[in-house]
């Protein structure tokens, strides 16, 4: 199965994440598909780039976003 | 459980100001918990919690992955996550790193609304510095 993640960047206690594609068999290698976007959470306010084209075709074709990504995608529609 | 925890311990604050929703909130908060205080967990709970929060792994997936059932991994993030609530509700680090964060935040925009001297440049250098 495909999946959508968030992938934790950044240095420590400076989290910065990158939204990835990724096959769910492969959770720990760090290999992906592709990046759709990337959060900044500590920007006043937070910073959230997304591609909603690409993440609207990733789920139409099946991928799961996980439960993070799915509010992800929801804060950046709002 | 958790809920409690949670309120008594300035984490909303921080999370408040963070501005998130519910769902990120939890996430991030984990994850500086994690950053500022994961050494003191062992070594299963820092490998979980870890994956589950910084590499976005559902506990399912984490079960599998450790031939392990999902009821034992979430017991041990859990373990952990109250592990670390129980260490910022006494040291209280992440919250004033967040609060000293913003205030430096603020401090640096004034500062760079001033006009240019000479200590302008070595000022805005010293805030980075705190930001570390």
């Amino acid at each position: 199965m495909v999946k959508i993640r968030l992938r934790r960047m950044g240095a420590k206690k400076s989290p910065y994440y990158r939204v990835v594609v990724a096959d769910s068999h492969f959770p720990r290698d760090g290999r992906f598909i592709e990046e759709i976007g990337t959060y900044n959470p500590l920007a006043t306010p937070s910073e959230i780039n997304i591609d909603m084209e690409r993440a609207k075709y990733w789920i139409a074709n099946g991928a799961q976003p996980t439960d993070t990504v799915k509010a992800l995608l929801k804060k950046a529609e709002a | 459980m958790l809920t409690n925890i949670r309120s008594e311990t300035g984490v909303e604050y921080v999370t408040q100001a963070m501005g998130e929703s519910e769902n990120l909130d939890n996430t991030i908060m984990r994850t500086m918990l994690f950053d500022f205080y994961g050494d003191l967990l062992t070594e299963k709970q820092r490998e979980y919690y870890d994956l589950h929060f910084n590499s976005d792994l559902s506990l399912q997936e984490i079960a599998e992955q450790s031939g392990v059932s999902r009821q034992a991994v979430w017991d041990i993030i859990r373990r952990a996550e109250q592990s670390l609530f129980e260490i910022e509700e006494k040291t209280g680090l992440v919250s004033r790193a967040v609060r000293r964060r913003k205030s430096l935040e603020e401090l640096e925009k004034m500062i760079s609304l001033l006009p240019e001297d000479e200590n302008k440049a070595e000022i805005l250098r010293i805030i980075e510095e705190l930001n570390d």
